[in-house]
């Protein structure tokens, strides 16, 4: 095959002749450039729906060892707890640890207001692009930062201002224009509020290709504030365990 | 030409129509899609070479991607899924490099 013969081949193609192998190579192309885009779409927001199997399993391994771990953690603490409660004579120091640790862990769960040195951000989501998962990323990140309490502000369906404390049990789902905390609707813009070493928050957030950067790749305006004092006032709701009981000592 | 139209309005319902991948052909639709392209380039090099048939290059696209899917499939219950559809991506992107290659030999004789 000469490549001469290529030139008058090529006039032929782009003449339309509307034979039925051009009619058959156009539908088939059709499907092909259709499916491409749906492609495209798919995985440039692809979340863990797009994962497979196999993936989505190693993942939840890995999360299923972490709670078993922290599971095994809490376990101790609070057995730990128990022995410097009701044994060891009940004294002073052991009931001050064990103070020192409700405290603690009513702040963790949300039930106390709290207050501190922090940082506040604000989230303008003008193109409605926030989903959930980059809120969960969002106060991942500050929580691997250190942030001991953490809030999110926004907008009630009336335009009050409402605040919703965000905790362990806390979930979020986002319908483009407004995001639900804990089964409160908020609307935007949205400013979270954490409690912890604010610098080390905020560096956290501008690591490349970190929450920063995936609000602004929804071209969602961003304001970083550390401030001296955050006051987070709002409570974690109580949900009574519907299973778990208390292991009391024998 | 028509095919050209083709490719163009198909893109354009997939952009206007913002369609979602159903659950069950997320893992296959790209697959699909890269050994389409090869069955496209397999063509376009097949008219350039004068040796081009309607029903070859149907059955040629058609095949190739249900084949495509198919392997991944078979990979996918086998627990080898990831694996065989680096194997296809890997056969297929070899056969659309020489198509290309021909072509680029007619057009630019080099």
């Amino acid at each position: 095959m000469s490549t001469e013969d290529g030139s008058p081949r090529l006039r032929n193609l782009i003449r339309p002749r509307g034979t039925r192998g051009e009619i058959a190579a156009a539908i088939l192309l059709l499907l092909l450039g259709y499916g491409t885009v749906v492609q495209f779409k798919a995985h440039a927001n692809a979340g863990l729906e797009s994962l497979r199997q196999t993936d989505l399993v190693k993942i939840l391994a890995d999360v299923t060892a972490r709670t078993n771990q922290m599971q095994e953690e809490k376990v101790s603490l609070e057995s730990l707890k128990f022995q410097l409660t009701s044994g060891a004579g009940s004294s002073r120091a052991a009931l001050e640890t064990v103070r020192e640790h409700i405290d603690a862990l009513r702040i963790l769960s949300g039930q106390v207001a709290a207050h501190g040195p922090g940082l506040e951000l604000s989230i303008f989501d003008i193109n409605s692009g926030l989903t959930s998962n980059i809120i969960v990323g969002l106060i991942n990140e500050l929580r691997d930062a250190g942030a001991e309490v953490l809030a999110i502000s926004g907008s009630d369906a009336t335009g009050a201002k409402v605040q919703s404390r965000i905790v362990a049990s806390t979930y979020f789902q986002s319908d483009g224009k407004s995001l639900i905390v804990g089964g409160k609707r908020l609307f935007g813009p949205y400013i979270i509020e954490a409690i912890g070493d604010g610098a080390t928050m905020a560096t956290a957030l501008r690591i490349a290709g970190g929450s920063l950067d995936q609000l602004h790749q929804i071209r969602a305006q961003t304001l970083v504030q550390v401030k001296a004092d955050v006051k987070i006032l709002s409570l974690a709701p109580v949900e009574p365990n519907r299973y778990a009981r208390n292991i009391t000592k024998p | 030409m028509i095919p050209a139209i083709g490719l163009l309005a198909g893109i354009a319902i997939g952009i206007f129509f913002k369609p979602t991948v159903p659950i069950l052909f997320q893992p296959y639709l790209p697959i699909a899609i890269v050994a389409a392209l090869d069955a496209v380039f397999g063509g376009l090099r097949a008219v350039l070479d004068g040796v081009f048939h309607d029903k070859v290059f149907v059955i040629s696209f058609v095949s190739n991607v249900v084949i495509a899917a198919l392997i991944v499939f078979i990979g996918d219950q086998l627990g080898v899924g990831s694996q065989l559809s680096t194997a296809v991506v890997v056969v297929l992107g070899i056969r659309i490099f020489s198509n290309v290659a021909a072509l680029r030999r007619h057009f630019f004789h080099a």
